[in-house]
């Protein structure tokens, strides 16, 4: 479907945290897929990184699609406290390669979270907007030169 | 007085919540219910005046008869509390982000909610940052209804000196 509207020349990125509610695997899946495909359709691109207590994630898309999508976040029962760090325009796409990237905040990464934050556990409500951002970078190549 | 020894924002637990030593600007746009009772506007000014103050957030609020542009500031999670809050509201709809940034320093610390209109007074200064013939916020950038707020708030302002009659 076209979703092309009067404003969709505006690029924006959306970055989020949230505390999950308890949740399967298979259900991780499941959501992880869904978010892909319809992303696909409505030129979203974008990183998660998640564990069983917390999701951060950026989308990236044209500002109606971005806050289209906000608004099915906010009512998505599968999380709650959802906290925005940062919603700004930008002149290119830093996850443009991924409808939706991902990584798991797992204990392996430890140092990368003691870089960008007070502690060495995965805790996106205590990071700043830039330290958020650097985190996924971050994460993203090691997850790249591990796999 | 002894009211007036009062803190201008009482201290309370939230102030020790997660992200609540980062303040933020939230800037978003969204088109006003035309279903709406002629008295809501007043309503709705007032109940934001009143929440804000406890909650130190501040900021500015232009409503014309379709749209809302409204400009927030205070803790990360006040902001989003209140975020959640307007996305639910059933008195307008569509709501859009425009702009949500970590700040160092208040834009709008003399309001609790700050009250812009626009009329025909105004009408240059919002026309200037407008591509086509009619005002649509949501064809407008960041940087264009950042400068309409930044523009009328200055008008209003000097309205209040009676430096620019009203």
């Amino acid at each position: 479907m076209d979703r092309t509207t009067a404003d969709a020349h505006i690029l924006v990125s959306l970055t989020y945290v949230s505390r999950a509610n308890a949740m399967s695997t298979k259900v991780i899946n499941e959501l992880l897929q869904h978010a892909q495909k319809s992303n696909v359709n409505e030129a979203i691109t974008g990183m998660l990184i998640f564990n069983n207590d917390y999701f951060l994630q950026t989308i990236e898309g044209s500002r109606t699609a971005v806050n289209r999508l906000l608004h099915l976040i906010l009512a998505d029962t599968r999380h709650h406290d959802i906290q925005v760090l940062d919603h700004r325009e930008i002149s290119c796409r830093e996850w443009g390669q991924w409808s939706m990237n991902y990584a798991t905040g797992t204990q392996a990464c430890a140092a990368i979270y003691l870089k960008y934050s007070t502690t060495a556990a995965f805790n996106p409500y205590l990071l700043s907007a830039e330290s958020a951002r650097q985190l996924m970078v971050e994460l993203s190549q090691s997850q790249k030169v591990s796999a | 007085m002894a009211n007036e020894r009062t803190a201008p924002f009482p201290i309370n637990q939230r102030d020790h919540e997660p992200g609540a030593h980062i303040m933020m600007r939230l800037t978003y746009i969204s088109r006003y219910n035309p279903q709406n009772p002629p008295i809501e506007l007043a309503r709705i000014l007032e109940q934001a005046q009143n929440n804000n103050k406890a909650r130190a957030i501040t900021g500015v609020l232009i409503i014309n008869e379709d749209f809302f542009i409204q400009s927030i500031e205070g803790t990360r999670p006040a902001i989003n509390r209140l975020l959640r809050a307007l996305v639910n509201d059933k008195r307008h709809f569509s709501l859009q982000i425009i702009d949500c940034l970590e700040v160092v320093e208040r834009r709008w610390q003399k309001w609790s909610m700050k009250y812009l209109t626009l009329s025909e007074q105004n009408k240059d200064e919002v026309f200037k940052l407008t591509a086509g013939t009619s005002f649509n916020p949501y064809l407008m950038n960041k940087a264009q209804l950042l400068m309409m707020i930044d523009a009328l708030s200055k008008r209003k302002e000097q309205q209040e000196q009676g430096y620019v009659a009203t």
